[in-house]
């Protein structure tokens, strides 16, 4: 594998913008780490690792493209909070994560980053709203080096405590993803194979509600509109409403020569959270998330991905 | 009020003592041990001794308050150490004080002076599942049970007295509701209460699960 984001946004090298970003996020988890708690500082640790399965990792259509795979993916977040005054919060944060599939080589990737999210409540105490506007970009790997490309995320979020049991959240996101506009090849000479070059902004709402036993549920809906990427056979009718095309090497080590396209969509998730608490800063969750995205031509892409996990705040 | 006196009064000889002691075993309904409800006697007034100390602590270690309930009598300062290698942000918006503590480590904060009895409930700006209880009583005399549920008050002259009970997780209507109680001369009045407690509606501390996002 190589690591060679490809950042069209920006004028100049995208190796060298791709290597600030990595002595950034590598800057920050070092800091992170060593540097002693200041007298206007919290340090934050968190992770997470889980064991899921997802009934269509190509994100097909036909039956006949669809495989299912398992995964393990583990995520650690090393962050420093400051507070410069009441209600105010600076949490900068670095952010390592990795996610392996069983069967699938493809998908199989490790990514690293950073992000920095200003919080402010709007009062003090714990049922007053917060909002929080955060800028976030990770540098994925992927197994097929075509994928490999940048993330990034900015959002603004709301949420808010109403009982000690209840709380919701509603976060709007604004996604860009890139990648390497000449790894991927085309499927044919006169085809863009630009892929993995996509916008996204989603919606999000969630609700959390603590039963008597400690456990919480969480139900979030997700809207997602813009650009998603599906793989299927070569010769596929949906090509049709593709904005680019490029051969898919491996995906999947059975799945022949499988061709990823790139279309608009818009995707509706709708995840179940159930966790149950095992020590005062450890929780495991299991949870279920159903995907339906409609896309160009009246296609519709469904998927569904269950998931356990075990959660740590250190 | 729903609490029930299910036995009163035992002595137990003793030619020695010169003033009694009174235990109030806390159960709930379903006969577990209740720790951390208090017992305050309002009645007589009993004046506080002019060596009392008025202060109290509560620290915090582990992002928890600890003592989880500080009693003092009005007129305390109340210490709140922060133990942890990070910092609080300690405040309570309660009638009986309303105060703040911005982010701070160790023993930078200053005391904070509880004039007035009643209920302070602290909690922690930053991290929101902290919670904590000042009982700020009028009186000297009063106590929390311990782990085995038991409250005990030490050195009382015989006579009748009016206890109030107060529990956090008392229903509202069954805070601060009193018994009378006789003190022998020598022994132990024992006084044995149920408590309809509600459910424990503290934050819940422990990660939630972020669940599986679209990547």
């Amino acid at each position: 594998m190589t690591r060679a984001g490809a950042i069209t946004l920006f004028t100049g090298s995208p190796a060298i913008i791709d290597a600030m970003l990595m002595r950034l996020s590598t800057t920050v988890c070092v800091l992170a780490i060593f540097s002693k708690p200041s007298a206007y500082a919290n340090m934050e640790y968190d992770g997470n690792i889980s064991y899921g399965f997802s009934d269509n990792i190509s994100n097909a259509v036909s039956d006949r493209d669809i495989f299912e795979d398992s995964f393990i993916a583990a995520n650690v977040n090393i962050g420093k909070l400051w507070v410069p005054a009441v209600g105010r919060s600076l949490l900068l944060s670095g952010h390592l994560g990795t996610e392996n599939f069983n069967d699938s080589t493809g998908l199989d990737r490790y990514s690293y980053g950073a992000s920095l999210a200003y919080i402010h409540k709007l009062e003090l105490g714990a049922y007053t709203p917060r909002l929080s506007a955060t800028l976030r970009a990770d540098y994925r790997d992927f197994d097929t080096d075509m994928r490999d490309g940048m993330l990034y995320r900015s959002s603004l979020g709301l949420e808010k405590r109403f009982t000690p049991e209840l709380h919701a959240a509603i976060t709007l996101t604004r996604e860009k993803r890139t990648a390497d506009a000449n790894k991927p090849v085309p499927y044919a000479p006169y085809i863009s194979g630009n892929v993995f070059n996509q916008d996204n902004t989603e919606l999000a709402a969630s609700i959390d509600y603590t039963l008597p036993n400690q456990s919480l549920l969480t139900a979030r809906y997700l809207y997602r509109d813009g650009e998603i990427d599906a793989s299927t056979n070569p010769g596929s009718a949906f090509f049709g409403f593709s904005r680019a095309i490029a051969k898919d090497y491996g995906l999947c080590k059975s799945c022949g020569n499988y061709v990823v396209y790139l279309t608009r969509a818009s995707v509706q998730s709708l995840m179940l959270d159930w966790n149950f608490v095992l020590g005062r800063d450890t929780s495991v969750s299991a949870s279920y998330e159903r995907r339906v995205a409609d896309a160009n031509g009246g296609v519709t892409y469904t998927g569904n991905v269950f998931r356990v996990q075990l959660n740590r705040r250190f | 009020m729903k609490l029930s006196i299910s036995a009163v009064v035992l002595l137990l000889a003793s030619n020695i003592a010169l003033a009694g002691d009174l235990h109030v075993h806390f159960s709930d309904s379903k006969g577990n041990l209740v720790p951390d409800a208090v017992i305050e006697i309002i009645s007589p007034r009993i004046p506080v001794p002019a060596d009392w100390d008025y202060m109290g602590l509560m620290d915090q270690v582990d992002k928890e308050f600890i003592d989880n309930v500080v009693l003092v009598v009005a007129g305390s300062y109340v210490n709140f150490p922060n133990s942890d290698d990070i910092q609080h942000h300690v405040y309570s918006f309660s009638d009986t004080k309303s105060f703040e503590l911005p982010l701070y480590s160790g023993d930078e904060a200053d005391p904070v002076l509880f004039d007035m009895p009643g209920i302070a409930v602290v909690g922690c700006n930053i991290h929101d599942w902290m919670l904590g209880y000042i009982y700020v009583g009028s009186s000297h005399l009063m106590n929390k049970s311990s782990d085995d549920g038991i409250a005990v008050l030490t050195g009382l002259a015989a006579g009748d007295y009016t206890f109030q009970v107060w529990h956090e997780r008392a229903r509202r209507r069954d805070q601060f509701t009193t018994f009378d109680v006789t003190i022998p001369a020598t022994g132990t009045a024992t006084v044995a209460l149920t408590l309809e407690l509600g459910r424990d509606r503290r934050i819940r501390r422990a990660p939630a699960g972020s669940g599986s996002s679209y990547h």
